[in-house]
C-alpha cells in the first residue's frame, strides 16, 4: 500500500504502530493493572515482552477506529459500524445499539468506548458492503454521452462538474442532435403567488363535476392568467400544470434525508410535480391496501391515509403464517426478522407457516409449507376466513367496538368499521349508511364559538355530531356512530343484513362491513377455495384452527408474493382482514406499525422546524405523470372509457407507468428525467419495454442519472453524475413495520475514498455526490429553499449538513418543546470518540467546527448530537415497546375493513368503481380486467424471488457474495424436468407470449438473451418455475464502454446468470408495460406463462 | 524476527501461550469493557477497579439485582461476550473453547462465510466457512439443511502431525494455529484434514485485473480493503506480492484475536440465525456448557477420532 | 524418458548421436518448458490447475513416479549387483547411478515446484517434525542424493570399490525406507480412506521394483553395446522376468486390494467412492488403458513371450516405464477429487475450489521443463561425462 495515497492530505492519519488507544491499554497493563496482576508467576518477565503482543491483537475493536451508521445493501437498514483502518474501510459489524442486529439491543446509555467489542448480526450482503463502496467501476468524474453517438452506446467523455450543470441548465445543441431544453426552459413558473393562484383555480376546476361549467372555468382561468399562459404545458388544460411538470424526479432507492431534499428540490424549488419513487415495484398494493384500511374520517371526508403496512411482530408471536414472504433470504430484513424466528422456533415454541409455491429457505425451517397456486393466495385466505365465520372462531368483542371510545373501553387502541351499515344496491354494497337519511339525527344550524354558522346533526336525545353520523345497528338498532369519538363508545352488532326504511319513507337494504365479508368468503366451499388455491382443504382448516388458537398473538405476515399481482390489492386487504378478524392489530405478537423519531423538528417545533424553515418556496401543481393526484373524470382530459392509460387514484410512486407515459406523452410530454439510484429497465416486469423510451431522444429528449457507476439505467442516460456510496453519505434510513421500538437510524459518511473529486457548490467545495448535483442546480436557478438564506434569513443551506445535522439535532433534541425527552450530552471522552473516529474524513465531509456553527454553536446541543451519530441513531429502550400486553407505539386508530372511499373511486378503464371490501378477486387479468390467454405453449408460470446474498441491481459488484452465488439458476421441480427431459445444469430458454424470443433488446444493437442455468429441485411446484433476481447483467460493470475514448474492459463475472424480468408479461391492452393492479398500483411478478426450452 | 514474532506462542510451551494470552485478556479488561475514563482509576487502585469493571459489565447490560440466570434475557451475543469475558480471566490452558451450531437455527444465510471473510481479509478461493446446502425428500415433503464448516479445531487433529516444519499446531487453549512465516506450503495438512477445512492461498485478489481509467475508481483505490491488513494470530497481514499467508495453508482459527481482546468470533456475531454459539465449555455456567450436554449433540465424523470442538445440534 | 523412449526407438543403433539428441531435445523441451516455469515463479501456485481440495496433482503424481523410478531401478540395480553378484549389471554401474541421480534431481525440482514457499525448503531441517512423513521424505531424500552423489562420483572415478560396496549396500536400506516413506505419506491420511492402508507402502515397494526393472531393462536394450553377446541375452532375459512377475505381483496386490474395497463398499462409502472414480471416473482410460492395458498387459506379455525380439522388449521396457506414472497419479488424483464432505464444492465457488482436476497447461510445461532439465543434463552427462565408456572397465 505504500505508493498510494491512503488519506487525503487534510486528515490526519493513525499512527501505524501505536494507536492512542493501544497506548492506554498498554498503561493500564504495565501501570495498575501490573499491579493487580503481578502476584502472578511470570509476570515481570511478561511486562517486558507486551508491546508486541498487545499492539497486535486485533486494534479494530478500539472505538476510534469505528463510525456507527446504516447499512444500504438493502432496503433493511440495518445498523452498522464501519471499522477503519488508516483511512480505509477495513470491516463492517452490525451495530449493537440498533435494534435491527441485536435481540434485545444493548441500552442506549451503554458508553460508545464499551461498545467498541460488542457486536451485531449483518446478513452476507451487509458484510460485503465494502465490495460496493470500493467498487473499482465507480465512476468518479461526471460523464457525458459522447455527442454524435446513441444514447446506450456506451460511449462517454468525462466534462467538469460546473460545465455539465451549466449544459443542463442552459440546453442547447448538446449532443448534435439539435436543440435540447435545459433546466432554465422547464423552469417556467418561477413565481410562487401566481403559483398559488393557479393551483388554488385548477381545485376549482377539477372540482367542478359538469363539464361546461368546467369548461367555463378554464375559459375563466385563461383570462384570469393571460400573462402567465406561456408557463403551462396547455392552457386548454391548466389542470396539466406548469411546464415545470416536465421535469420528472424518478427514483429508486430513497430514504429520508435525501427524500427530505428532493421534495425541497422538485416541488418547493422546481416547482414540479413530478417526484416519483418506485413502491409500486416494490410491494405497492400492500403499502395501498394499508392506505385504504388507514384512511381517516376527518369529520368530512376520509382522507390521511397512511401510506404504509403492518407486520408481524415476531418476538412475541406464538404463531404466524408468511405468504408470499421471503422470511430467510429477504424480506426487511434478515438480521432483524430472522433471529426471533429460529430462536422462538426452537426455544419458545413458536410455529410458523410459509405459504410460497417455492421451498424457500424459511418454508425448510416452518411448521408447514404451502405450496400454493401463484397468485391465488386470496382463495386461502377467504377460505380460512369461512371457517372462522363458520365456527366463530373470530374476535368479536374487537370487532363490534364501533369506535374509538368503545375500543378503549374494552383495552384495545385500534378500532374496525366492521359493524357500520352499508348500502347495498343491486346486491352490490356501495356508500355507508349516514344517520340523517335514516332520520336518526337532524341538521341544525349553530354558532359556534367565533360566532360563526356551523351545521350540526343532533339525535332526538340531544347527542351533537359534527357531521352526519355513520350508522351501526346497535341491538337491532340504528345508532348514529362518531368513529373518532372518545366520549360516545358503540358497541355494534357484528353481522346485519335487513332492509330499514329511511327518512323519505323508501326502503332500503344495509348489511354490517362484516355481513358483507362474511358472504365474500361464503361465496365459495373451503373444498372449492382449496381447489381455486390448488392445495389441501385440510390444510386451509388447520391453518385457520392454529391461527384462531393462540388470542391475539398469532398473525398472518404478507408480502411481495401475495401483492405483486393484478389482485395484489385485495389479497393484502384479506390477509388484512383475517388479523382483524382475530384482533392483533396493536397486540404484542401481533400487527404492529413502524414508529420513527421526528427529524424534521415539527414536534418539538425545535430546534430546527425544518418544515417551516425556508427562504419561500414554490408551489407545485397540477396533473403528475402518473396520474395520481387528479381523477380521471374530473380532469379535463377526460374521455371516455377506457382511458388512454390507467389513472391510480388510490396509489401514488406508479414505477412501471414512468417511462411507458412518457414514451407516450400521456398526460403529457417530459422534457428532462432524472433518475436517482433507479435501476428502473432492470426491477421492472417488462422492462425491456423501458428500454425503447431511455433510448429514444425524442420521446425523452434529457436523461440525467446519479449513479456510482455506470448502471443499467445510466448507460442510457445524457450525463451520469458520480454519487457518494452508502458508506459515503448521509441519510436517515428510517424503520419498518414489524420493529415495535420508536427508532431513527441515521447513515453518515464513514470513509471518504482518497482523491474524490470535490466540488465548489456556493462558494463550498463539497464531495461531488448528489447533494452537490442538486445544490448546484439550485445556486444557478436560484431556487427557493436553498442558497445562504435558504433556511431563512441567514441561515445557510449551502451544505449537505446543513439540512442533515439539524436532522440529528432534532432527533437529539426530542419531541418536547422543553427537550425533556433529549438524550444525554457526551461527555469528554465520546467526544473524543467522536472525533477521533472522523479524523480521516477530509474538511468538506466532516469539519468540527463547521458542524458545530451549524447548530448555532450550542455546546449542549452539539454534544447531544455527537451522543446520537457515537450510536448511529436513536432507539427506544429494550422493553420500552410494550405497555402491558399492547405496542407501546401502536397504529391507534380505525382499520377500514369496509371503505367506502375505495367503494366510490372509479376504475379508469372501466369506468366501473372499485370494490370496497375483501373480495376473491383473480389474478393474471389485463388493464380492462379481463384475463389474459397466453396460449398452451407458455405452459409454465414464472416467478421470481431473491436470493440472500443478491440486491437488486447493486450487488453484482460485490465479489465476496457472488463466491457464495456466482450465478443465478432457473428452479424447476423434479418432475418437470423429467417430463421435459431436461437436466440440472442444462441451459434453457425462457421466453413468453409478450417476449417470444425471450431477449432483452437493448436498443443499441446488442440483445441479451434470458438463457440460464436449470436446477431441478424438489421443493417447487410443479408447473411454476422461479429465478432469483440480481444477475445477467449488462451494465454494472459488466460490459466494456468507452470514456474519453478508452475501453473499459467489463468484468465476466458480472455477466453471470441471467434475468427474466424481460418475459414477465407485457400489458394486452396497452402493449408496454407490464401488467399492473389498477388498485394497488402494482408491477405484477408472478403471474407470466412462460415456456422453457432447451438453449 | 520481530517482537511480535517472537511472542507468539511456541506448540509445546503453554507458558508463553498463556503469556500472550493472558495479556490479551489484560487488553480486554483494559480496553475492550471497560470504559477507558476508568483507566486512571484502574492504576491507582486495581482492586477497586476490577471491581468497577465488573459492575460496568453488569451495568452494561443488566440491571442491578438481577442475577446471571437474567443473562438469558440478553440476546445471546451478549451472554456470550460476557462469558468471554470471565473465560479471560482464567489461565488460557483452563479454557477450553468450542463452537456449538444449532442446525436447527441455521437458516443457511452464509453470513458466516462472508463475516469471516470480510474478517480474515480471505482472498478469492480462500474460505474458512463455507456452509454446505442439501436438498432431501420428495415433493411435497421435502426438507433443506444447511450445515456451516468451521475448523473442527479437533483435540486430536489430523492436520498437525503431518506438517514437517511444525507450521500448525494446537496452542493452550486447543485451538490449532497456523505459523504463516514457518509454513512451505506443502499442502499436507490439506490432505490430512477429513473436513476439508484448510485451503491454501494461492494468491488471487478480487480486482487485480479490473482496469484503471481515468473516470473511473479503478483499482487505485478499489483495492485498498483488500489490501488492509488482517489481524490473525495477532499480527497484521497485509497483502502483499507473494508473502505469508500467499503460498500458505490458512484456515478458521476460532478468531483467537478477537477472542483475545473479548470480541467473539466474527461468524458468531453476525450470525443472524443464532445458530453460531462459542464459548468456554470449562465454564459450566456457560452456554455452551449447557448446550453440548443436551441429546440432540453430534459432531461431524466422529468414528475418525479427531475429536471436534465443534460441536452440532440437530 | 518420453524423449529417450522416442529417439531410442528410432535411431537405437547411433548411441552417440542419441546421447546428442538427447540434451538437444532436452534443451528444446526446457525451452518450451520455461514459459510455464516462468509462471510459475512469477505468479506461485495460481497459474498451476490444483487447488484446495485437490491439493496435489500432476507434479504429486509425477513425483512419486520418479521416485519409484530411482528408487526401484537403485534397489534392484544394488540387489542384483552386491547381493546376486550380478557381475553383468554390474557393468553398467555408472549408467544406472547417473540414471538414478538425475531422475533424483529431476523429482526434487518437481517437487519444490510443488511448494508455495521453496524458498523455506530448508525448514524442513531447521524445524524438523520428524512425526510428519514429509519431513521423512525429505530428510531421507538428502541423504540418499547425497549417497547417490557420491557413489557417482566413486563410480566414475572407478575408485574406492570396497567404499562402493558399502555404499551401494547402505542404499539399499536407505532406498527401501524412501520408497515405504514415501508410500506412508499417503498411507497416514487417516482422513483419505483409499489411501490410509498399511499395504499402501508395500504396494509402493513392488511398484517401485517393477518400475526400476523395467528402467533397468531399457537402459540395457537401449545402451548396451554389444547388443549380440550372451551377457547382452541373459540379462535382459533375467530383467524382463522380473519386471513380468514384480508387475504382475503389484497388480495382484491391487487387485485384491480393490476386491476388499468394493466388496465392503458399503462400509466406507468414501474409499468407494474414490475407487470407483479411479475404475469408471472420467479417467478410467488413464487406468484401464495407460495402466492395465498399456503398463501391464502388454509389457507383460513382452516380458515373458516376446522377451526374445529386441524391438518388442524395448518398446514394452519403455511402455511399462512410461506408463508407470498413471499408476501414481491415479493415486494422488482420484482420492483427493472424492468430496469429504458432499455438497461442499458447491458451497463457495472459485476455481481452486474444484473437485474436477484435470492438469492444465501450466502444469504440464513444468513438467516438461524438468524432463527437458534431467534429458539435457543427462544428454551432456552421456556426452561428457564417462558414464557410457565406463561400462567396459568393470
Ligand atoms: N437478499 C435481499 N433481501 C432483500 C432485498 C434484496 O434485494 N435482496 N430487497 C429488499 C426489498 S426492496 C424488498 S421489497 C423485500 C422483499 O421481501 P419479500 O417480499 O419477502 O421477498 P421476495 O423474494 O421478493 O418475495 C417473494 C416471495 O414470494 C414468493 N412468491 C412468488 N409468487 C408467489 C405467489 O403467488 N404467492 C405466494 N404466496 N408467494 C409467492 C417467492 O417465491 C418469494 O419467496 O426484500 C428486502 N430484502
Ligand atoms: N425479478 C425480480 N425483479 C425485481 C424484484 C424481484 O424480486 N425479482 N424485486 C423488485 C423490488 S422489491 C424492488 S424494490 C426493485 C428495485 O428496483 P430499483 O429501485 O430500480 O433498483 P435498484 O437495484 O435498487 O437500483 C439501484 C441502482 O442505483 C444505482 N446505485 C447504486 N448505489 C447507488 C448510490 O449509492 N447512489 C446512487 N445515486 N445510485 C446508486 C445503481 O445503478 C443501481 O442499479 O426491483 C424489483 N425487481
Ligand atoms: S439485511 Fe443485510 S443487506 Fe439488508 S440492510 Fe441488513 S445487513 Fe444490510
Ligand atoms: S478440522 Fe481439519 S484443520 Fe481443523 S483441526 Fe481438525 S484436522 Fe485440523
Ligand atoms: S502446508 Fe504448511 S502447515 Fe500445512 S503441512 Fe505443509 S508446511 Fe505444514
Ligand atoms: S471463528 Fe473466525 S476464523 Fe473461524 S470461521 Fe468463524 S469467523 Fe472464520
Ligand atoms: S450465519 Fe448462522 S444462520 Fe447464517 S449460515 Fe451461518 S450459521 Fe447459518
Ligand atoms: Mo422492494
Amino acid at each position: 500500500m505504500s505508493d498510494k495515497p491512503l488519506l487525503p492530505e487534510q486528515a490526519q492519519p493513525e499512527s501505524c504502530t501505536l494507536s492512542r488507544r493501544d497506548f492506554l491499554k498498554l498503561s493500564a497493563a504495565s501501570g495498575g493493572a501490573a499491579a493487580l496482576l503481578s502476584s502472578l508467576p511470570a509476570f515481570d518477565r511478561l511486562l517486558a515482552a507486551q508491546d508486541g503482543a498487545v499492539a497486535g491483537t486485533s486494534p479494530l475493536s478500539a472505538p476510534e477506529r469505528q463510525i456507527y451508521s446504516v447499512c444500504l445493501q438493502c432496503n433493511t437498514g440495518c445498523g452498522i459500524k464501519v471499522k477503519v483502518w488508516e483511512g480505509v474501510a477495513s470491516k463492517i459489524e452490525g451495530n449493537p445499539y440498533n435494534p435491527w442486529t441485536m435481540h434485545p439491543h444493548i441500552p442506549y446509555s451503554t458508553p460508545a468506548a464499551e461498545a467498541g467489542s460488542i457486536e451485531g448480526a449483518l446478513c452476507p450482503k451487509g458484510q460485503a458492503g465494502l465490495q460496493s463502496a470500493y467498487d473499482p467501476y465507480r465512476i468518479i468524474s461526471v460523464l457525458k454521452r459522447r455527442p454524435g453517438t446513441k444514447r446506450g452506446e456506451g460511449q462517454w467523455v468525462t466534462i467538469p462538474f460546473a460545465q455539465a450543470l451549466d449544459e443542463i441548465i442552459e440546453g442547447g445543441d448538446l449532443f448534435g442532435e439539435g436543440q435540447v431544453e435545459g433546466f432554465k426552459d422547464v423552469y417556467a413558473l418561477r413565481d410562487a403567488k401566481v403559483a398559488k393562484a393557479m393551483s388554488d383555480f385548477v381545485k376549482k376546476i377539477v372540482d367542478e363535476k359538469d363539464a361546461e361549467k368546467k369548461q367555463a372555468l378554464v375559459e375563466e382561468f385563461k383570462t384570469t392568467f393571460a400573462d402567465d399562459l406561456d408557463k403551462l404545458i396547455d392552457p386548454d388544460h391548466p389542470d396539466l400544470g406548469p411546464k415545470n411538470n416536465q421535469f420528472a424526479f424518478i427514483w429508486g432507492r430513497l430514504k429520508s434525508g435525501r427524500g427530505d431534499l428532493v421534495q425541497r428540490f422538485v416541488k418547493g424549488g422546481m416547482g414540479s410535480n413530478n417526484a416519483n419513487g418506485h413502491t409500486t415495484v416494490c410491494q405497492g398494493s400492500l403499502y395501498f391496501a394499508g392506505k385504504a384500511m388507514s384512511e381517516q374520517w376527518d369529520g368530512s371526508k376520509f382522507t390521511g391515509g397512511l401510506k404504509f403496512y403492518w407486520q408481524a411482530d415476531l418476538k412475541s408471536s406464538k404463531f404466524v403464517i408468511f405468504v408470499g414472504a421471503n422470511m430467510f433470504e429477504a424480506n426487511y430484513g434478515p438480521p432483524l426478522r430472522v433471529t426471533p424466528l429460529t430462536e422462538g422456533a426452537v426455544d419458545r415454541g413458536l410455529r410458523y407457516v410459509v405459504v410460497d409455491p417455492r421451498f424457500s429457505k424459511a418454508a425448510a425451517k416452518a411448521w408447514k409449507w404451502i405450496p400454493i397456486k401463484p397468485g391465488e393466495d386470496s382463495a386461502l385466505g377467504l377460505g380460512m376466513m369461512r371457517w372462522m365465520f363458520e365456527n366463530e372462531r373470530i374476535n368479536k368483542r374487537f370487532l363490534s367496538a364501533a369506535n374509538k371510545a368503545a375500543a378503549n373501553a374494552i383495552g384495545e387502541t385500534s378500532w374496525t368499521d366492521s359493524a357500520w351499515l352499508v348500502h347495498i344496491k343491486n346486491g352490490a354494497p356501495g356508500k355507508l349508511v349516514r344517520g340523517l337519511e335514516l332520520g336518526l339525527v337532524s341538521k341544525e344550524t349553530e354558532q359556534d364559538k367565533d360566532g360563526k354558522d356551523v351545521t350540526v346533526y343532533v339525535t332526538a336525545d340531544g347527542t351533537k355530531f359534527t357531521f352526519d353520523p355513520f350508522v351501526v345497528s346497535v341491538d337491532g338498532r340504528p345508532t348514529p356512530v362518531d368513529p373518532n369519538s372518545t366520549e360516545l363508545p358503540v358497541v355494534g352488532d357484528l353481522f346485519v343484513e335487513t332492509t330499514l326504511q329511511n327518512a323519505a319513507g323508501e326502503t332500503i337494504t344495509v348489511k354490517s362491513g362484516l355481513q358483507i365479508i362474511r358472504e365474500a368468503a361464503a361465496e365459495k366451499t373451503i373444498e372449492e377455495w382449496a381447489a381455486i388455491a390448488d392445495i389441501q382443504a385440510s390444510d386451509i382448516i388447520e391453518l385457520a384452527r392454529e391461527f384462531t388458537s393462540y388470542g391475539t398473538q398469532a398473525v398472518i405476515d404478507i408480502h411481495r408474493g401475495a401483492s405483486q399481482h393484478t389482485n395484489g390489492f385485495y389479497t393484502s386487504f384479506i390477509f388484512f382482514t383475517l388479523n382483524a378478524l382475530i384482533g392483533n392489530y396493536d397486540h404484542k405478537g401481533g400487527m404492529s406499525k413502524p414508529t420513527t423519531y421526528d427529524r424534521l423538528g415539527s414536534r418539538a417545533k425545535g430546534p430546527f422546524d425544518l418544515g417551516k424553515m425556508s427562504n419561500g418556496a414554490n408551489v407545485a401543481f397540477g396533473l403528475d405523470i402518473l396520474r395520481t393526484t387528479v381523477s380521471y373524470e374530473r380532469s379535463t382530459i377526460f374521455n371516455g372509457y377506457p382511458a388512454k392509460r390507467p389513472w391510480f387514484p388510490l396509489a401514488t410512486d406508479i414505477y412501471q407507468e414512468d417511462l411507458p407515459s412518457i414514451g407516450d406523452a400521456y398526460p403529457y410530454p417530459v422534457k428532462i428525467a432524472m433518475f436517482y439510484m433507479s435501476a428502473i429497465n432492470y426491477a421492472l416486469p417488462a422492462a425491456h419495454k423501458m428500454i425503447e423510451v431511455l433510448a429514444d431522444p425524442k420521446k425523452l429528449p434529457l436523461i440525467i442519472t446519479s449513479d456510482i457507476l455506470v448502471g443499467e439505467t445510466s448507460m442510457y442516460a445524457d450525463y451520469i453524475f458520480p454519487d457518494l456510496s452508502y458508506l459515503e453519505r448521509w441519510e436517515f434510513h428510517g424503520t419498518h413495520p414489524s420493529v415495535t421500538y420508536k427508532v431513527e437510524n441515521i447513515r453518515n459518511p464513514t470513509i471518504s475514498i482518497p482523491g474524490w473529486q470535490m466540488v465548489t457548490v456556493f462558494g463550498q467545495e463539497m464531495p461531488l455526490s448528489f447533494e452537490a448535483l442538486l445544490l448546484g442546480i439550485a445556486e444557478r436557478l436560484a431556487l427557493p429553499g436553498f442558497g445562504p438564506n435558504g433556511f431563512g434569513e441567514g441561515v445557510p443551506y449551502i451544505y449537505p449538513e446543513d439540512y442533515y445535522l439539524r436532522m440529528v439535532a432534532n432527533l437529539a433534541y426530542g419531541e418536547k418543546e422543553d427537550g425533556s425527552d433529549g438524550v444525554p450530552e457526551a461527555d469528554d471522552r465520546e467526544v473524543e470518540i467522536f472525533l477521533a473516529a472522523r479524523a480521516h474524513l477530509p474538511k468538506q465531509v466532516f469539519d468540527a467546527a463547521r458542524w458545530k456553527a451549524i447548530l448555532g454553536g450550542d455546546e449542549k446541543l452539539w454534544r447531544q448530537t455527537i451522543y446520537v451519530m457515537n450510536r448511529g441513531g436513536r432507539w427506544q429502550g429494550e422493553g420500552k415497546d410494550y405497555k402491558g400486553d399492547m405496542l407501546a407505539n401502536p397504529y391507534a386508530k380505525q382499520i377500514n375493513l369496509y371503505q367506502e372511499k375505495t367503494a366510490t373511486t372509479l376504475n379508469s378503464m372501466t369506468g366501473k368503481p372499485f370494490i370496497g371490501y375483501p373480495l376473491y378477486v383473480t389474478s393474471h387479468l389485463s388493464s380492462i380486467g379481463e384475463p389474459i390467454a397466453d396460449g398452451d405453449e407458455y405452459g409454465f408460470t414464472l416467478i421470481t424471488y431473491k436470493e440472500m446474498t443478491m440486491t437488486k441491481a447493486r450487488t453484482i459488484s460485490n465479489y465476496w457474495l457472488l463466491s457464495v452465488m456466482p450465478e443465478n439458476t432457473l428452479i424447476m421441480s423434479a418432475t418437470d424436468a423429467a417430463r421435459l427431459g431436461l437436466r440440472h445444469g442444462e441451459l434453457v430458454r425462457v421466453s413468453s407470449a409478450s417476449n417470444p424470443r425471450g431477449v432483452w433488446d437493448l436498443q443499441n444493437g446488442s440483445e441479451v438473451p434470458m438463457v440460464g442455468k436449470l436446477k431441478v429441485v424438489q421443493g417447487m411446484r410443479p408447473g411454476v418455475v422461479a429465478f432469483g433476481l440480481g444477475w445477467g447483467h449488462w451494465a454494472s460493470g459488466a460490459r466494456d464502454i468507452v470514456i474519453d475514448g478508452q475501453t473499459v474492459k467489463g468484468d465476466v463475472r458480472r455477466q453471470a446468470g441471467f434475468h427474466a424480468n424481460a418475459a414477465m408479461r407485457t400489458d394486452p391492452v396497452l402493449q408496454n408495460v407490464t401488467l399492473t393492479d389498477l388498485a394497488g398500483g402494482s408491477a405484477v411478478f408472478y403471474s407470466t406463462k412462460v415456456k422453457i426450452e432447451r438453449a | 524476527m520481530t517482537e511480535q514474532e517472537k511472542l507468539r506462542p511456541e506448540p509445546t510451551t503453554t507458558s508463553e501461550v498463556s503469556r500472550r494470552n493472558f495479556l490479551g485478556a489484560l487488553a480486554t479488561a483494559g480496553g475492550a469493557a471497560l470504559a477507558v475514563a476508568a483507566l486512571d482509576q484502574f492504576a491507582a487502585d486495581p482492586q477497586a477497579a476490577l471491581a468497577a469493571y465488573e459492575e460496568q459489565i453488569v451495568r452494561g447490560t443488566l440491571n442491578q439485582g438481577q442475577s446471571s440466570a437474567d443473562l438469558r434475557a440478553l440476546d445471546v451475543l451478549e451472554r456470550m461476550r460476557l462469558e468471554l469475558l470471565r473465560a479471560l480471566q482464567k489461565q488460557p490452558s483452563e479454557r477450553r473453547w468450542v463452537m456449538v451450531i444449532d442446525l436447527r437455527k441455521c437458516i443457511g444465510c452464509h453470513a458466516c462465510t462472508i463475516g469471516c471473510v470480510a474478517e480474515n481479509k480471505l482472498p478469492p478461493g480462500v474460505v474458512y466457512r463455507p456452509v454446505i446446502e442439501e436438498e432431501y425428500g420428495t415433493y411435497p415433503n421435502v426438507a433443506r439443511r444447511f450445515i456451516p464448516r468451521p475448523c473442527m479445531q479437533c483435540e486430536n487433529p489430523p492436520c498437525v502431525p503431518v506438517c514437517p516444519v511444525r507450521a500448525t499446531f494446537t496452542n493452550a487453549e486447543g485451538i490449532v494455529e497456523m505459523d504463516y512465516e514457518r509454513c512451505i506450503g506443502c499442502r499436507y495438512c490439506l490432505t490430512a484434514c477429513p473436513y476439508s477445512a484448510r485451503v491454501s492461498d494461492f494468491g488471487f485478489t478480487y480486482t487485480e485485473e479490473i482496469p484503471v481509467i481515468q473516470g473511473l475508481v479503478g483499482t487505485a483505490a478499489a483495492d485498498d480493503y483488500e489490501r488492509a491488513p488482517n489481524f490473525e494470530y495477532g499480527k497484521q497481514y497485509a497483502r502483499e506480492g507473494r508473502n505469508s499467508p500467499v503460498g500458505n495453508a490458512r484456515k478458521c482459527h476460532f478468531c483467537q484475536h478477537r477472542i483475545l481482546e473479548g470480541v467473539l468470533p466474527a461468524c458468531v456475531t453476525t450470525c443472524i440465525g443464532r445458530a453460531t454459539l462459542f464459548g468456554d465449555a470449562n465454564d459450566p455456567e456457560s452456554l455452551v456448557a449447557e448446550l453440548i450436554a443436551s441429546p440432540n449433540v453430534l459432531r461431524l465424523r466422529e468414528e475418525l477420532g479427531t475429536e471436534p470442538r465443534v460441536y452440532y445440534l440437530k | 524418458m518420453a524423449q529417450i523412449v522416442s529417439t531410442a526407438e528410432k535411431r537405437p543403433r547411433f548411441t552417440l548421436r542419441l546421447t546428442d539428441l538427447i540434451w538437444i531435445v532436452g534443451a528444446i523441451a526446457l525451452l518450451i518448458g520455461a514459459v510455464g516455469m516462468l509462471d510459475r515463479l512469477r505468479f506461485g501456485l495460481a497459474p498451476a490447475a490444483i487447488g484446495s481440495y485437490v491439493p496435489w496433482g500432476l507434479w504429486v503424481g509425477f513425483y512419486d513416479y520418479l521416485v519409484w523410478l530411482e528408487v526401484g531401478s537403485l534397489m534392484l540395480f544394488s540387489g542384483m549387483v552386491y547381493l546376486a553378484d550380478n557381475y553383468t549389471l554390474a557393468k553398467i554401474k555408472p549408467l544406472v547411478l547417473f540414471t538414478g541421480f538425475v531422475v533424483l534431481l529431476m523429482a526434487l525440482i518437481l517437487v519444490a515446484m510443488d511448494l508455495g514457499h521453496f524458498e523455506r525448503f530448508w525448514h524442513v531441517y531447521l524445524y524438523a517434525d520428524f512425526g510428519s512423513m514429509i519431513t521423512w521424505m525429505v530428510w531421507l531424500h538428502t541423504a540418499y542424493l547425497l549417497l547417490l552423489a557420491v557413489e557417482l562420483l566413486l563410480a566414475l572415478r572407478g575408485t574406492a570399490k570396497g567404499l562402493l560396496k558399502v555404499l551401494g549396500l547402505l542404499s539399499l536400506p536407505l532406498g527401501l525406507m524412501l520408497i515405504l516413506v514415501s508410500g506412508s505419506i499417503f498411507g497416514v491420511v487417516a482422513a483419505r480412506p483409499l489411501w490410509n492402508t498399511s499395504n499402501l507402502p508395500l504396494m509402493f515397494f513392488i511398484s517401485a521394483l517393477a518400475a526400476g526393472a523395467s528402467l533397468l531393462l531399457l537402459l540395457v536394450v537401449v545402451f548396451w553395446t554389444d547388443k549380440t553377446s550372451d551377457d547382452y541375452t541373459r540379462l535382459t532375459q533375467r530383467l524382463a522376468q522380473i519386471a513380468g512377475w514384480l508387475m504382475l505381483g503389484g497388480t495382484f496386490v491391487a487387485g485384491v486390494l480393490a476386491f476388499t474395497i468394493l466388496y465392503q463398499g458399503g462400509g466406507n462409502p468414501q474409499r468407494a467412492a474414490a475407487l470407483q472414480l479411479i475404475l469408471t471416473g472420467p479417467f478410467w482410460w488413464s487406468f484401464w488403458i495407460m495402466h492395465i492395458l498399456l503398463g501391464v498387459i502388454v509389457p507383460v506379455v513382452i516380458y515373458f513371450l516376446f522377451y526374445k525380439s529386441r524391438w518388442l522388449l524395448m518398446i514394452g521396457a519403455a511402455l511399462s516405464v512410461v506408463t508407470f506414472v498413471a499408476v501414481t497419479l491415479n493415486i494422488v488424483i482420484p482420492v483427493l477429487a472424492t468430496p469429504e464432505l458432499e455438497g461442499l464444492a458447491e458451497a463457495y465457488h472459485h476455481q481452486k475450489l474444484n473437485l474436477n482436476y484435470v492438469p492444465n497447461a501450466n502444469e504440464w510445461l513444468v513438467v516438461i521443463f524438468v524432463f527437458g532439465f534431467g534429458a539435457l543434463l543427462y544428454g551432456l552427462g552421456l556426452r561428457f561425462l564417462p558414464v557410457l565408456s565406463k561400462r567396459t572397465q568393470e
